[in-house]
């Protein structure tokens, strides 16, 4: 079960091209691609006439040729040719589905095509402001998405899972703020007086004491905005080194999903070292939380029905998001929430 | 850990109570300790809670009296137009607060807290409550105490 009225990240803009590509989001099989104009596509990945995948066809002009027995559909879906016969038979169309791209993402509707809100993707201008720097990474994790919401907020397991790149034991001891706001949960944690994390200390060429701070947003259902970053002990956080870090999280089923991943830094802008240092620490941080949650999912996926996760104090960040979540998911499928929305299953 | 929950005395329908707060909060998988509900007129029976009316709600607050004790009380800071300085309340540690803002805005760390809102504080991390006020109306809060009767501390329950 998914919260389908919602904008997910499909693709990165480079991704999309005049090659039709073929992602799987929420279970549903998309083909994206470029109109002639450069406008990006999304149809529905499966032919009506017999099913095959139309990513395995070809474009002609704006549409799409399905690549088994020629069905020609447009950008909207409609099936413009069929080339046995004359006639068009009524079935034949695929689903579209509202596309919008911004800032280098391109993002879908899966959802009702009427209640798609585009002033609902969230912003990552970040991506294309001079005065940031971005990094970028694409990985599959293998593990439900609301594994990937749960490690975004709570960062304790940085002190655990990232020892050697963002992790100390000062992360847990100090509290987090947590905010509810409608959809939107943060989870803020400012650690005053401490020595920058080893990764950002090499790219910032910093020692010394700082005041190091992270907040995670959540914009329920697909999308973290990590801002964090550290400054002078006692100073405002706008005057640091900052870094806002976009977390793109789109379920492919239930037990994989897609990761989309941007990290934008204030600092050392125009330092290829420090770029290229980044995407080798990045990735490092990235795959040690691909490993571990891969681990978690199996975990779950073994774990006795009647045995359920032991939050404590420190979750309330994972819990508040939990209830947004399935207060999403009630409404979709217009009910209560149930205990079921609440909590991992083990299936 | 400090729980800020946006205007939720807004999500009050005309007639309604909303629990606001609870502990555990999602899932009865520990024992129930505590709950708090705000609503627009005095709900269910007086002696099964502790409850007042403060502002424009009802707080009341229920508890299982044999593990928890429970204090509610109306708290103002005076005159936060002409002095605009950060006040710090100390909490003790083992003691779980929630408040109910009903007149004032203030910043509350690097958070700006309107009337609706609703706060929770709990645990070690932070004990002292700064509040600066950040408009010239009188900051007032309802203010629930719940402490544990063992002496322990109370800690949240998702
Ligand atoms: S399956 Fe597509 S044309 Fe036959
Ligand atoms: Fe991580």
């Amino acid at each position: 079960m998914y919260a389908l009225n919602a904008w997910y990240v499909a693709a990165w803009s480079t991704e999309v091209t005049r090659e039709p590509a073929r992602r799987t989001i929420c279970e549903i099989p998309v083909v994206l691609y470029r109109a002639v104009d450069g406008r990006a596509v999304a149809l529905e990945d499966r032919c009506p006439h017999r099913g095959y995948p139309l990513s395995a066809g070809r474009l002609v002009g704006d549409s799409i040729e399905c690549g088994y027995h020629g069905f020609t559909f447009d950008c909207e879906g409609v099936c413009v040719r069929v080339p046995a016969q004359e006639i068009i038979p009524r079935r034949t169309f695929v689903r579209s589905f509202p596309v919008v791209e911004q800032d280098g993402w391109v993002w879908i509707w899966t959802g009702e095509k009427d209640l798609a809100d585009v002033s609902k993707v969230p912003d990552t201008h970040w991506m294309t402001d001079p005065a940031w720097a971005t990094v970028t990474h694409s990985f599959h994790f293998d593990c439900r998405a609301e594994l990937i919401h749960d490690n975004l907020l709570d960062l304790t397991h940085e002190s655990f899972i990232h020892t050697t790149t963002v992790g100390d034991d000062y992360i847990y001891k100090h509290g987090i703020t947590v905010v509810v706001d409608g959809d939107v949960v943060s989870a803020d944690r400012l650690m005053p007086s401490v020595a920058a994390p080893p990764l950002y200390a090499t790219t910032m060429q910093l020692d010394g004491l700082w005041d190091r701070f992270h907040c995670t947003e959540f914009r329920a259902p697909s999308f973290h905005v990590l801002h964090s970053g550290i400054t002078g002990e006692g100073r405002p956080r706008e005057e640091g080194y900052l870094i806002k870090v976009l977390n793109g999280i789109t379920p492919i089923d239930a037990h994989n999903a897609h990761y989309f991943y941007a990290f934008s830094r204030n600092f050392g802008v125009d330092q290829q070292w420090a770029t290229d240092e980044l995407v080798e620490g990045l990735k490092t941080v990235l795959q040690e939380d691909a490993d571990a949650l891969a681990l978690q999912e199996i975990g779950l996926q073994t774990r006795p029905p009647g045995e359920f996760d032991v939050l404590i104090a420190q979750d309330a960040g994972v819990a508040k998001a939990r209830k947004v979540m399935a207060r999403l998911l009630a409404a979709e499928r217009q009910g209560t929430i149930t205990t079921a929305d609440l909590e991992p299953s083990s299936s | 850990m400090r729980l800020i929950l946006r205007n939720v005395a807004a999500r009050l329908g005309d007639d309604g109570s909303l629990v606001v707060a609870a502990s555990p909060d999602s899932l009865a998988r520990q024992p129930w300790q505590w709950d708090v509900r705000l609503s627009r007129e005095p709900v269910g029976q007086s002696q099964d809670y502790v409850g007042a009316g403060i502002g424009r709600h009802h707080v009341c607050v229920r508890v299982d009296d044999a593990h928890v004790s429970a204090e509610l009380l109306t708290q103002t800071f005076d005159d936060p137009g002409t002095e605009r300085q950060t006040v710090t309340i100390g909490r003790p540690a083992d003691e779980l607060w929630l408040a109910v803002v009903e007149t004032g805005t203030f910043r509350h760390g690097h958070l700006e807290v309107a009337p609706g809102d609703v706060l929770v504080w709990e645990g070690g991390d932070p004990v002292g409550i700064d509040i600066t006020a950040t408009s010239d109306e009188r900051i007032t809060v309802a203010l629930v105490i719940l402490r544990r009767t063992d002496g322990q501390s109370l800690r949240w329950v998702p």
